[in-house]
């Protein structure tokens, strides 16, 4: 794989309107990569994992995943413990996007290997502010290099 | 009560036995008296009849003496004679004193002294003649058995006295055995029936205990149930507890998903509008004029949706604080009342001086509690101290403390404005506030005291009235304690 490959964005949130507001303030971040948008975890599990289910269809393949902990099929910190176990995905950069600041609940996102958790705020322009450091952060992703 | 109803009752049985007792003891002094009488009365008839006896005998006596000096001439024989003549008066005397009032024995008495008299006379005429030297005329009054007849009727007047006196003797001897009789029965029926109550009474005594014994397993029974009840109410309220504040934080933290929504599109829709007035501008075509009434709407209606929405996100963070501060986990530590308290009223010194308030600490007793609880607590209440004041008045805010047994007293007091009474329960609620709405707040901080207060295993008192400052006193165990965890 080459190095170049863009970032796709896989964001898994099940409120179509935290989705929407999401992709708008990525866009206008100026973040132009391909968002994949899921609202379940089972749907976005199984386009992770591929039909094999082992995750190789996108192994190398520079992922970053937008993830909400409240999901209806599912909870976010299962999704999360299950890419990070996953060979092929380990190394995607996770963020989680949530509605809640319990700190308990943060420690347990970083345990599982969240790389970031940021707490979605009421305030639209903190909100915004947020989503618009994706941008830089997306920027200084690193894409392994074939093993 | 119920054990004494049953049975003659141990009262009942106690008078019994005290009823008998006097009957024995009446009766048997009755009968020993009774008996005494007999005893008198049997006595009296021997005397009686000795008596008799003795006259038939002095009279003897005397007829043999007259009969020896008659045959021997010798005066010899006269001693008994004499001694009879001596005697007989005397002994007929004390049998009439003895008889008493005994009619009967009396006549037989006197017809026995004629014929004492007769023969004692038909003697002394022999012995006189014998005397003088008449053999002749002794020995013809002898022939005539006058004598002879005289002795025979005395004798059988003195049988018929003895008798007659045997017979009462018979009847008065009967009548005292039969007394002491009577006295042994009354012994052995009143003996049987003092058993008899000892019995009852045991009997009565034994069920009274066997009862008592009932009563006491069947409490101790209760009271195990009563702890198991107890118990499992306890671990009900616990669960119950915990659901509430599991509610509250799922609700609370819901609520703020549709929020983030709301916030987010208004912001979204105020950005259009900002868009729509710039191509307006830009459009010489459209009329600006006339779109500004609209714009003024739009904004008008945008700033109401934005202040709601963030006032419903600090009640949702208030209830999410709440939530969590009762599912955080407590630790015991002992805290310098002083210190911690010194900490909280520096913090609020800058504006409690330009306010002009003066705030004073008196002796803090130390508490062994958590510490983030009761500084929450107390920054609560001075807060509110400073915040709500009189301005008639410079404000002055005290703190005291002081031990009572196992408990800690701390009173907060001020010289505010003061909490109408009515709504002293009120305040303690969630986003409920009291007086002059002038004050920013969300009506958070009382509620969340008396939470912590409660978790921490104290109450909380409010004594006020309107403008007379108000006092808050908090009560804590000296040392707080985890909880027991049971039945979960």
């Amino acid at each position: 794989m080459n190095a170049s490959a863009p970032v796709v964005i896989v964001m898994i949130e099940d409120d179509l309107g935290h989705a929407t507001l999401i992709e708008k303030n990525i866009r206008r971040a100026g973040v132009n990569n391909e968002i994949v948008g899921f609202d379940n975890g089972t749907a976005a599990m199984n386009y992770l994992l591929g039909p094999d289910g082992t995750g190789a269809i996108h192994a190398n393949k520079p992922f970053l995943v937008l993830l909400d902990l409240n999901l209806p099929d599912t909870t976010g910190v299962d999704i999360l413990t299950r890419i990070k176990k996953n060979e092929h995905l380990q190394r995607a950069p996770v963020v989680i996007l949530t509605t809640t600041d319990d700190k308990r609940e943060i420690e347990r996102c970083y345990e599982q290997g969240c790389n970031v958790y940021i707490t979605k705020p009421v305030n639209y322009e903190s909100f915004a502010a947020a989503i618009r450091q994706l941008g830089l952060f997306l920027s200084v992703i690193q894409v392994p290099e074939t093993r | 009560m119920r054990f004494f109803s049953s049975g003659p009752g141990l009262r009942g049985l106690l008078i019994a036995a005290f009823v008998i007792l006097a009957i024995i003891v009446i009766g048997s002094i009755v009968l020993l008296q009774r008996t005494r009488d007999y005893s008198d009365l049997v006595i009296h008839s021997q005397a009686v009849a000795n008596r008799v006896a003795a006259i038939d005998s002095l009279v003897r006596q005397a007829e043999s003496g007259q009969r020896g000096f008659l045959l021997t001439q010798d005066h010899q024989y006269l001693a008994p004679y004499g001694r009879s003549v001596a005697q007989l008066p005397v002994a007929i005397a004390q049998l009439h004193s003895l008889l008493g009032d005994d009619p009967q024995r009396q006549a037989m008495l006197t017809q026995l002294q004629k014929m004492v008299d007769a023969k004692m006379a038909e003697l002394k005429s022999t012995v006189e003649a014998q005397r003088s030297g008449d053999h002749g005329k002794a020995f013809r009054i002898v022939d005539t058995d006058v004598g002879f007849k005289l002795m025979t009727d005395i004798d059988q007047q003195t049988r018929a006295m003895l008798d007659s006196i045997g017979a009462e003797l018979t009847k008065r001897t009967d009548a005292a055995r039969a007394s002491g009789v009577w006295a042994v029965l009354l012994d052995v029926v009143a003996a049987l029936m003092l058993a008899g109550v000892a019995l009852l009474s045991i009997a009565t005594v034994s069920r009274f205990i066997a009862a008592l014994h009932g009563a006491r397993r069947e409490l101790e029974a209760t009271n195990e149930n009563l702890e198991m009840l107890v118990a499992d109410r306890t671990s009900e309220l616990r669960n119950a507890n915990e659901e509430l504040q599991r509610y509250a934080y799922i609700v609370s933290h819901d609520l703020r998903s549709p929020l983030v929504n709301i916030m987010g599109f208004t912001s979204e829709l105020e950005a259009v509008r900002g868009d729509i007035h710039e191509r307006i501008a830009r459009d010489n075509s459209l009329d600006a004029e006339a779109y500004k009434p609209i714009d003024k709407d739009l904004a008008e209606s945008i700033g109401f949706i934005k202040s709601s929405t963030s006032k419903m996100d600090r009640l949702i963070s208030a209830i999410l604080k709440l939530a969590r501060e009762g599912r955080r986990r407590f630790v015991g530590e002992r805290l310098s009342m002083q210190e911690l308290v010194g900490s909280i009223v520096d913090s609020v010194a800058h504006r409690a001086h330009e306010a002009g308030t003066r705030i004073t600490i008196g002796m803090l007793p130390p508490l062994t509690s958590d510490r983030t609880a009761v500084e929450q607590v107390f920054s609560n209440l001075i807060d509110n101290a400073v915040k709500y004041l009189d301005p008639a008045r410079p404000g002055e805010v005290n703190i005291t403390g002081r031990e009572i047994g196992s408990m800690v007293v701390y009173e907060v007091r001020d010289n505010g404005r003061g909490i109408d009474p009515r709504d002293h329960q009120r305040i303690f609620e969630l986003f409920r506030r009291s007086g002059a709405q002038d004050v920013a707040g969300e009506g958070i901080g009382l509620a969340h005291v008396r939470a912590s207060v409660r978790s921490l295993g104290g109450t909380i008192a409010l004594e006020s009235g309107l403008g007379q400052g108000a006092l808050f006193r908090l009560t804590f165990p000296k040392k707080w304690t985890e909880p027991e965890e049971q039945g979960v």
